[in-house]
């Protein structure tokens, strides 16, 4: 199992375990064990993950690159645009979650990504037409199979051809991980949002998450911001 | 072959019996065979440990079966905690199916923690050659009782289940208020069942009525010592995916003590005690004279649509030795909230169903019957909030209803009723026709006011044919309006866990782990699910009368999962 390793932590943090055994810190040792759970009906990465970006383009045939997936909030979702239901009705529950954000604050840039995992029938134009039916603020992205196929495993989503879709009427369907993925401006992967998606508390969550973003990660504590570990990260 | 051993059994209990008679100056004493299962305990306020889920051959009722378990036990070791105490749990997993884990009864936090391990969470799958870490905090003032864990990955529940994924998990002090009763000997008797093939494996398709062995801590018919006039304490959990226990126990009287891991009212006395898949009993026995007695799961019928359990001997108490001068039992247990006297914030009704061929299940939370789907909130739950749920049960067999996370009060079953005599996580559905013309019904108050359990998790039918055909539903307790996401101690606290947990190294790695995990249960299938094929059951219903099922017959009845 695993099992924390005491040889690379640092001086800072032996110097905070002695101060926990001096019982400024109340409680047993292990002060880990009172976490609390993160706020959020799905994961929340405890430090952004980086990600790579190649050979990827919008549906305008920009190229997309690692600065392009920075810069602001990104709402992540993997489909295709025969997809029956739960790509639609995600995309009309994100383009609710923008507005709400919006509503709270709109000066936290943001958009949603629709990454197609079909680019053998999603060309550039299906695309567009897809996503303008979700209104402004949707970018497809699109680019071979291949590529799509590394970008999509930094996300550990997973898709293929569904065994029985060859028998459906648009040809094939496709199984494939359903969540949306949040893409902090530093183009790090901050947190998956599980389905269904509650609107408005998705919107909350992307507020805080930015709101702890801005602030370098660290929360305020006692007044004063501490800045142990933190590393506000921009692209 | 269940009746062949049962006639072994029985033809020991006689040889006892003989010996028992053999010697005036004082039989020599039967030796015991029972034994407790395995335990790992915390120490500490932590408890560490690791399940690996591997497939190979095990050694279960005499036989050698191909199988999926943890650690290579059929019967893994039991978690003893206490209150207060975290248990750190990785799951490793080296079978060829994904899995994943259900700590059952546990009034636990069902969300992901902030440092990315995972909570009680049913929602994450732990993929073929992956690894999970689950971090547990149970808080201080949890219910000490008899719990147990398993894999609760949809559609793979009862087979993995059956096939030995499932131990037990105690969190000690359920006796300590009652000066009488410590140091009693402590028995924990897990039963768990298994159908083993031809070629010595579990079947695909298991049809509950088909014979199982059924054991206990993986042994079958064990001989169990008491003195005469000695008082043990019997924790019972049934552990096993789809069978019905209704236990007696030959010249005795269970007194029941708890139930599914809250510690009762008042003592309650009964000649029989009814174990539904996922409950437990604890139960204290005073031995009567000397002498074998049976401990017998007694013939069982789960109703016209439902199945058939044979009567078996699942183990053989002997009473011998010195007597001793039996103890008294308590009279008056420490008192149990009442939920009857707090406001009842809301009140739903939920109706089990299933399809005319008895494939197909159902749950209809108020908004129309449907199979599971982990992407739909079925109810919405105000965090701090008390309701009652009335639990209808639309079919010709039982069902058991089970809610994670929390604990309830049965208050009517049936219109009738029902004296309070403490919480539980399980209770039996009668069913339509059983004693009445309308759809069994029974009434409970859920307690939904432990902040902790915020969060996304399901109520279902724990017959686990009936789980993984789609009779689970999704709950989500969410906070009142005026709650803070993130107390300011809780702040505190992920700061001090960033300084002194884990390295940058290992809590990447696990955040990969949960990322993968989290993924992989978010994943849609478009396939419809494997039909279930009992014949003897479609045989059964055929030759019945057309039951009145109004919202059944749907488009969906193959059985397919949503498509998208």
């Amino acid at each position: 199992m695993t099992s924390p390793s005491h040889q690379d932590r640092n001086d800072r943090r032996t110097l905070l375990l002695a101060i926990i055994a001096a019982g400024v810190v109340p409680g047993r040792t292990a002060a880990a064990h009172t976490l609390e759970p993160a706020p959020i009906n799905g994961f929340e990465l405890p430090e952004p993950k980086a990600l790579q970006v190649a050979s990827l383009h919008t549906h305008t045939g920009a190229p997309f690159s690692l600065r392009d997936l920075g810069g602001r909030w990104s709402l992540v979702f993997f489909g295709f645009t025969n997809c029956p239901d739960v790509c639609p009705t995600t995309l009309a529950d994100l383009r609710r979650v923008r507005a709400a954000i919006g509503n709270a604050n709109e000066a936290v840039p943001n958009r949603v990504l629709f990454v197609t995992i079909d680019p053998a029938r999603d060309t550039d134009a299906r695309l567009a037409e897809y996503v303008a039916r979700f209104g402004p603020g949707v970018t497809a992205i699109n680019g071979s199979a291949s590529a799509i196929k590394v970008f999509a495993d930094q996300f550990r989503v997973k898709y293929e051809i569904a065994a029985n879709g060859k028998a459906t009427k648009g040809g094939y369907l496709f199984d494939h991980t359903a969540s949306v993925s949040l893409v902090g401006p530093d183009a790090r992967l901050h947190a998956i949002f599980t389905l269904p998606l509650r609107v408005t508390a998705v919107a909350d969550d992307v507020l805080r998450i930015h709101a702890k973003h801005r602030a370098g990660i660290c929360p305020s504590i006692s007044g004063r911001n501490e800045t142990l570990s933190c590393t506000a990260r921009t692209v | 072959m269940t009746t062949i051993r049962t006639g072994v059994a029985l033809l020991a209990v006689a040889m006892l019996s003989a010996c028992d008679s053999s010697n005036d100056s004082g039989p020599p004493l039967v030796a015991e065979t029972f034994r407790n299962p395995p335990e790992v305990r915390s120490a500490g306020g932590e408890l560490r440990t690791l399940l690996n889920v591997a497939t190979g051959p095990v050694q279960v009722g005499g036989q050698t079966v191909t199988t999926t378990v943890y650690n290579g036990m059929y019967i893994p070791p039991v978690l003893r905690l206490r209150p207060g105490d975290t248990l750190f749990l990785d799951i490793d997993n080296r079978s060829s199916d994904p899995t994943n884990l259900h700590l059952h009864g546990l009034n636990v936090s069902p969300r992901i923690n902030s440092d990315a391990t995972v909570g009680d969470n049913i929602f994450v799958s732990v993929d073929p050659a992956n690894r999970l870490s689950y971090r547990i905090a149970i808080p201080s003032t949890h219910n000490p009782g008899l719990y147990w864990y398993h894999t609760h990955l949809h559609m793979l529940a009862q087979r993995q289940v059956m096939g030995g994924l499932s131990g037990g998990l105690i969190i000690d002090g359920i006796l300590d208020p009652l000066p009488q009763l410590q140091g009693l000997v402590e028995r924990v008797m897990l039963l768990k069942d298994i159908q083993v093939t031809a070629q010595g494996t579990v079947p695909d398709d298991i049809s509950p009525s088909s014979p199982s062995i059924r054991m206990v801590n993986g042994q079958v018919n064990p001989t169990l010592s008491i003195r005469p006039g000695e008082t043990q304490f019997f924790r019972i959990a049934n552990i096993g995916s789809d069978v019905y226990y209704r236990l007696r126990l030959d010249g005795h009287v269970f007194h029941e003590i708890a139930r599914d891991g809250n510690r009762a009212t008042q003592l309650t006395t009964r000649q029989e005690i009814l174990i539904p898949p996922s409950s437990r009993a604890e139960v204290l026995v005073q031995a009567a004279s000397p002498g074998s007695f049976a401990l017998r799961a007694q013939a069982f019928n789960t109703g016209p649509a439902g199945d058939s359990y044979d009567a078996t001997i699942i183990a053989t108490l002997i009473a011998q030795g010195p007597p001793v001068t039996p103890i008294t039992l308590p009279s008056v247990l420490p008192a149990v909230e009442d939920f009857r006297t707090l406001p009842i914030a809301r009140q739903r009704t939920i109706t089990f169903t299933e399809s005319s061929d008895g494939n197909t299940f159902y749950i209809d939370s108020g908004n129309g019957a449907k199979q599971f789907d982990a992407n739909v909130i079925d109810s919405t739950i105000v965090q701090g909030t008390v309701e009652e749920w009335t639990i209808l049960n639309a079919t010709q067999e039982l069902h058991t209803f089970h809610i994670h996370q929390t604990d309830f009060q049965v208050t009517e079953i049936n219109g009738v009723a029902q004296p309070f005599l403490g919480h539980q996580d399980n209770v039996n559905l009668p069913y339509q026709g059983q004693e009445t013309p309308a759809p069994g019904q029974v009434k409970v108050i859920i307690d939904f006011r432990n902040p902790i359990i915020v969060g996304k998790f399901v109520y279902h039918c724990h017959i686990l044919e009936h789980e993984d055909g789609g009779m689970m539903a999704v709950a989500e307790v969410v906070p009142p309006p005026t709650l803070a996401p993130l107390t300011m101690a809780g702040r505190f606290m992920k700061v001090m866990n960033q300084v002194v947990g884990p390295s940058d190294a290992e809590r990447a790695a696990r955040a990969e782990e949960t990322l993968k995990a989290v993924q992989a249960g978010s994943y849609c299938r478009t396939e419809p699910a494997k039909p279930r094929v009992r014949v003897t059951r479609a045989d059964r219903l055929a030759q019945s009368a057309p039951l009145q099922r109004p919202q059944l017959d749907r488009g969906n009845e193959g059985g397919a999962v949503a498509v998208r």
